[in-house]
């Protein structure tokens, strides 16, 4: 028996998911230990290992892979712990990292700063040096200044440097220079290099990447030098792969080179695992939703592909590496309800998060939030979560939402709840009409994947509102990212700035810098122990019309010759006219950057279906209690999740109880258990055939569950 | 109209999308927008009119545009009141038929539904070019409206969905930077048929009665929010004055405009009355703008949630005689008032009130003092219009805050994004020498100014046309401190010519620059706030050691000294220098 193992490290949570190479998946959960994660991976292996009766060593001796999702980085920034940083900057240009272009979000709000710069005035070292928009060299690099700012280095015990200049990516010459003298004289030193990092155009978020990259790196490979010490002590001998902010893995040499990639890893699992739900399903085009306590991530997934961006911030910091696109809103279950000075009632973006939390957890909470109107409504039982553990108190809550709700705005408590529900659920909506709508996909062709604590008791509402068909809701929805890591492939992404008239385009001097990459990403992932075959390369254009200051991202077929230059114009055109609403075909085009996707496919787990059972759901019955759906009351049956089998079917209204979530099957919804015990709901009228063909379901064997090579 | 209880769920949800519907409006002109100033400065503004005519969202990303719309959706409605079809896009520039300065395009389009007409979807933003005499719209010499460009009555762009070439073409033909223009006013029709759908769409929804008994609801409750703001600032009448440095005309007499703030329980009138009468040159403000930098000023002091839509403007009142220069007759020039005349205006409002609420007044921004180009770059082979947005000024500080570093002219509290030095050289015949914080710019205090910028940078083509508009290069006109806060230093501009000559330049004039010249730009950062003595020794000593604060202005102005290499406090020398300070 050989095991796969996506480890999730949260919050307050590691977890786990194992697969087995007959199929089977086992999901496993430890408590995570902040000051040193690894201990926390480490006792969740024995966890394991103990659950299937073996030693630690043999057990991880038949471990071939471990994915593993870190948010040491994201930390490190967001508490400001990073490394103590240097910045190395062409001379003249001191303050653009800190200026962070100069923008201030919110305008009318006067009593509030700027975050804390990453790097303080006094340690971003002006050095004599410069290239023109030529790459010709203006100014010679003044090694002195380098040597001078290595001394200072060296004498206020600085961990990691990074280095940028002015139109490096034209002419990186000085940059590598500075580098080599950094690395010659401080080999301990972590040295981040723009023209590695993001060898493009627009200098504040090539400098600020390159500086997190330089501020994230000694802290992350710290840890995972630790972690690998630990598993190679425990007997593994399998591949670690770390996973990174645009959905792929990387082993960790390279992972420690590039750091900043593990940014906004955190909820990168999230879209991928959508993609291996969906994939049960043989759905290709999904939306994944994350409702926690205090946020609500949303992601478009377009042909198995989740959407990118390379607009990340983090702490207030622009982050330009490609990330997966996953937007998030302040909307979570415990979010605050209020009434404005206007008398307007608001659900978040403040929380109570998890201390004090919502009202009914009677630690102190006194705001009203989603989790207490939710439990008024009747949709969470007083019992409460994790199995009866910690218990909900509905007087409480139903105090806080008549005192400061109903009774301002001359509501009954049962009708300010429902209207906590549904300003939640329409925030939320609007959160996926802006992955969708706004960028020129229609969500009535999508499904929606369903996940975290809150996710399942909103689903309905949020599908109902923009006319989703299809829900999916992963049985273990909490081991979601981890679920997502297993699925991913090794990923590298490359960028380069070509600037040009696209008339003055030359295709040879393209294809040249294009098979440059290509080899570089090619020896990349052997280095990572992928075969030939398994790589693919993907090659795409930042092209916009002239004078315009932002770029459509255009697939393009390599090698480039005069027709497929004309065909990827008229791709642009079509996808400005998408997202845009316009394309102008007369008018003239200009080539920013060329992209480059390099993909090493990692053998996926296979799960095995179940039988599906014509039983009756009534075995898994657990009571009855009264819920309201738009102001109606209804005696509502309650189910025990464990006790659902493959293949039983109810129809709404009905809750199905689980340790870590409640689902809410909203009248005139019908629920189903598939083959692999996830849940899948759709409106009652429709039949589910109907709904999966309209998805444009491929083939009928699909359905079944077979995941695609 | 019915007088249905409507339910108050619905009230939050649909204000919610109203507002929504602006921003995504401008996130659609963001993308798709082709000059520097609406994709880079953002200078443009998204806006949802209910058929009487009422402001109900909208999305200001700089602030100067908070009432640059409603006198021009109201003379468009009013000139085709009996001519308004599905399909109509209108266009409107002209600062005397309701617009508030020729180069913001005003793009209205009427929202039919079910034949009749229900609200109106409407973008307008600040254009590259406008035709005249001037650089990217501004003409420091214009002496009347018709030598600053191009002027565009209430008109309609299309017809029932079809576009009137005739007209198009006649604006595109009379501007410089034709590509970026057109490229505009396609991303300006596109944002607002993008309102229209969003609308439609929401009304198909819920229902017109419902969405309109919601409008109502929303701005009453809007007006109720402002006036309890208003309700905390004390009775009374505050008075202030400020100017502007010239008009560019007279340069020898600088432009004043006075306030007087009334504050009546809910209430609160600005008047404008012993105001300057309207100028020679380009300073003068139609009362459009004049109400903008009025409520763009009271909007910073009360809280942000408050929305910004004709509800909330029920309780102020603007008073600005005709014929003065916050509310000219025809033919005044006023391309620069929504930048000279507002900050001054902006500023006046808050010195006025600065003794009765002082926790909430900042001290003043940095004005905008830079040129305006426009020309020939042999490198790309095209023409550029470019201002010189890297010139960005400082904040100024507020009772607990630092001013923010380089976020520019308070016209845009922040809104104005930096460009990029590097796509600036891209398409610019310039190579910039030099563009970081200028040290001791800032105006010292308890709370600091933000920091002010050099920037600095070297021709690389012949016969640009060079437009410096601004003020605040003179003591009276740069930024003030408050409370015991010193005020900042003034901007400069200095031009070292290839042929060696050296000069300092006026605000407001023009030049021709060529190859090899060079121009150098110092920016003032915003005034501080309270006490200097009273800043915290350690963060006197981090901009010391930051190089933003010199030696010698730490030990003058803040009262700290310590040691020129390790920063080492004199504990003596600084308690006695700090004895006298401002009691708390």
């Amino acid at each position: 028996m050989k095991y796969k193992i996506g480890i999730d490290v949260g919050g307050t949570f590691t977890d786990f998911l194992v697969t087995d190479s007959q199929g089977a998946a086992h999901v496993y959960k430890t408590p995570t230990t902040p000051q040193q994660p690894a201990v926390g991976v480490v006792q969740g292996l024995r966890k394991i290992a103990v659950s299937l009766n073996r030693e630690l060593s043999d057990f991880l001796g038949r471990v071939s892979v471990i994915v593993h999702g870190t948010t040491i980085t994201t930390n490190a920034v967001l508490t400001g712990e990073g490394a103590k940083t240097a910045f190395l900057t062409t001379r003249g240009f001191r303050d653009v990292l800190n200026m962070r272009r100069g923008l201030r979000a919110r305008q009318y709000d006067s009593k509030y700063g700027p975050p804390p710069p990453l790097v303080p005035r006094a340690r971003i070292y002006p050095i004599s040096e410069r290239v023109n928009v030529e790459g010709a060299v203006v100014t010679p690099l003044h090694e002195a200044d380098v040597m001078d700012a290595i001394e200072h280095i060296r004498a206020n015990d600085i961990e990691a440097v990074a280095v940028s200049y002015l139109w490096s990516f034209l002419n990186p010459a000085h940059e590598r220079r500075t580098g080599q003298l950094i690395r010659d004289a401080l080999p301990e030193v972590y040295v981040s290099l723009s023209s590695e990092v993001l060898p493009q155009i627009r200098v504040y978020e090539r400098h600020s990447t390159t500086v997190l990259n330089a501020t994230v790196g000694p802290p992350l490979s710290r840890y995972l030098t630790q972690l690998e010490s630990q598993l190679d002590a425990s007997g593994f001998t399998g591949v670690l792969l770390i996973m990174q902010s645009n959905g792929g893995v990387m082993l960790p040499h390279l992972t420690r080179r590039f750091a900043a990639n593990t940014l906004l890893s955190g909820p990168a699992g999230g879209p991928m695992a959508g993609v291996f739900y969906a994939d049960t399903h043989a759905l290709r085009d999904v939306i994944t939703v994350d409702m926690g306590g205090t946020s609500f991530d949303a992601c478009l997934i377009h042909d198995r592909q989740p959407v990118t961006t390379t607009e990340g911030e983090i702490g207030g910091h622009r982050l330009a590496l490609p990330l997966l696109d996953i937007h998030t809103v302040g909307a979570g279950g415990g979010s605050i309800a209020w009434t404005d000075a206007g008398g307007i009632l608001q659900v978040g973006p403040k929380s109570a998060g998890a201390e004090p939390g919502p009202v009914c957890y009677g630690r102190g909470g006194v705001e009203p939030t989603v989790t207490d109107a939710n439990l008024v409504l009747g949709y969470l039982s007083s019992d409460g979560l994790l199995g009866g553990e910690m218990p909900l108190d509905y007087h409480e809550a139903q105090r806080a939402v008549t005192n400061k709700i109903a009774e301002p705005l001359d509501l009954s408590p049962i009708e300010a709840a429902e209207g906590i529900y549904r300003i939640v659920n329409a925030n939320m909506a609007a959160a996926l009409q802006g992955v969708s709508v706004e960028r020129g996909y229609d969500p009535r062709e999508f499904a929606l994947v369903v996940a975290g604590g809150a996710g399942p008791l909103h689903a309905g509402m949020i599908a109902r509102e923009l006319d989703i068909p299809l829900i999916v809701i992963p049985q273990e929805s909490s081991v979601f990212c981890a679920a997502g890591m297993l699925i991913s492939d090794l990923q590298h992404d490359y960028v380069q700035t070509f600037t040009q008239d696209w008339e003055a385009i030359v295709p040879d001097d393209i294809n040249r810098t294009l098979s440059e990459i290509e080899e570089h990403a090619r020896a990349t992932l052997a280095s990572e122990g992928i075969l030939a075959e398994k790589i693919r390369i993907r090659a795409t254009f930042d092209v916009r019309y002239v004078g315009q200051f932002h770029e459509v991202e255009v697939p393009v077929l390599p090698p480039l010759v005069a027709s497929e230059l004309e065909a990827t114009a008229a791709r642009f055109h079509r996808l400005h006219e998408a997202l845009y609403g316009y394309a102008m075909p007369e008018a003239p085009l200009e080539m920013i950057n060329l992209r480059v996707k390099a993909l090493g496919l990692t053998e996926k787990p296979r799960l095995t279906p179940s039988p599906l059972v014509d039983a009756d759901p009534a075995v898994a019955l657990k009571g009855e209690r009264q819920a309201y759906f738009s102001g109606t009351s209804y005696q509502v049956a309650t189910y025990n999740g464990d006790q659902f089998d493959c293949g039983m079917a109810l129809a709404g209204p009905a809750l199905i109880e689980q340790a870590n979530t409640t689902i809410l099957v909203p009248p005139g919804y019908r629920l189903v258990c598939d083959a692999y015990r996830n849940y899948v709901m759709h409106p009652a009228e429709r039949p589910l055939d109907e709904i999966l063909a309209g998805l444009g379901r491929r083939t009928l064997e699909g359905a079944r569950g077979k995941l695609p090579p | 109209m019915q007088t249905d209880r409507i339910d108050p769920i619905l009230i939050s949800v649909i204000a919610n999308r109203l507002d929504s519907i602006t921003k995504e409006m401008g996130q659609t002109m963001l993308r798709t927008s082709r000059s520097p100033i609406f994709s880079e400065a953002r200078d443009f503004v998204t806006a949802i009119y209910d058929r009487q005519l009422r402001l109900v969202a909208q999305t200001a990303y700089i602030p100067i545009l908070l009432a640059a719309t409603p006198w021009a959706v109201r003379s468009i409605a009013e000139t085709y009141a009996d001519d308004t079809h599905e399909g109509d896009v209108f266009i409107l520039n002209d600062p005397y038929r309701g617009n508030n300065h020729p180069p913001d395009f005003t793009i209205a389009k009427p929202v039919h539904i079910d034949g009749e007409l229900r609200f109106w979807s409407v973008t307008k933003g600040h254009q590259a070019d406008t035709g005249g005499g001037g650089a990217a719209g501004y003409h420091p010499e214009a002496r009347d409206v018709w030598d600053e460009g191009l002027r565009i009555p209430p008109a309609k762009l299309y017809e029932q969905g079809k576009v009137n070439r005739g007209l198009w073409d006649m604006i595109v033909s009379n501007v410089r930077l034709r590509f970026l223009v057109e490229g505009d006013l396609h991303c300006l029709v596109g944002a607002a048929s993008l309102g229209e759908r969003n609308i439609t769409a929401l009304v198909k929804k819920h229902g017109i009665s419902v969405v309109e008994q919601v409008v109502e609801r929303l701005l009453a409750a809007s007006e109720r929010h402002m006036r309890e703001e208003i309700r905390a600032i004390p009775n009374g009448r505050y008075l202030a004055e400020r100017q502007i440095d010239n008009d560019g005309i007279v340069h020898d007499r600088p432009v004043t405009i006075r306030v007087k703030v009334e504050v009546q329980d809910e209430s609160v009138m600005f008047d404008y009355s012993g105001s300057d009468d309207q100028v020679l040159g380009y300073v003068n403000s139609p009362f459009a703008n004049t109400a903008s930098a009025t409520y763009l000023a009271l909007f910073t002091l009360v809280n942000p949630d408050v929305p910004h839509n004709e509800g909330a403007m029920r309780p102020v009142s603007v008073v600005a005689p005709s014929g003065s220069v916050v509310n000219p007759v025809e033919p005044a020039p006023s391309t620069a008032c929504t930048v000279l005349t507002g900050e001054t205006i902006t500023e006046a409002i808050w010195l006025a009130l600065s003794e009765v609420i002082p926790e909430l007044v900042q001290a003043a921004w940095g004005r905008w003092c830079a040129p305006a180009t426009t020309g020939m770059n042999p490198r790309t082979g095209r023409p550029f219009g470019e201002i010189h947005f890297l010139s960005k000024g400082g904040g100024g500080a507020t009772a607990g805050f630092d001013g923010w570093d380089h976020i520019g002219t308070a016209m845009c509290l922040g809104g104005l994004r930096s460009p990029d030095p590097e796509l600036h050289e891209l398409v610019n015949p310039y190579f910039i020498e030099q563009f970081e914080y200028c040290q001791d710019s800032a105006g010292a205090g308890q709370w600091r100014g933000g920091m002010g910028v050099t920037y600095r940078w070297r021709v690389e083509a012949d016969n640009i046309a060079c437009a410096n508009f601004g003020s605040g290069t003179q003591p009276a006109t740069a930024p003030f401190g408050l409370w015991g806060g010193q005020g900042a230093p003034p901007n400069r501009q200095v031009f070292h010519y290839a042929d060696g000559r050296t000069e300092e330049s006026m605000a407001n004039s023009t030049n021709i620059l060529s190859k090899g010249d060079e121009v150098e730009l110092f920016s003032s950062g915003g005034g501080g706030f309270g006490d200097p003595k009273r800043r915290a020794i350690e963060k006197v000593v981090q901009d010391v050691k930051d190089g933003l604060v010199s030696m010698e202005s730490a030990q003058r102005d803040y009262g700290v000294v310590m040691d020129s290499t390790t920063f080492e406090i004199d504990a003596r020398k600084t308690a006695q220098l700090r004895k006298g300070r401002a009691e708390e």
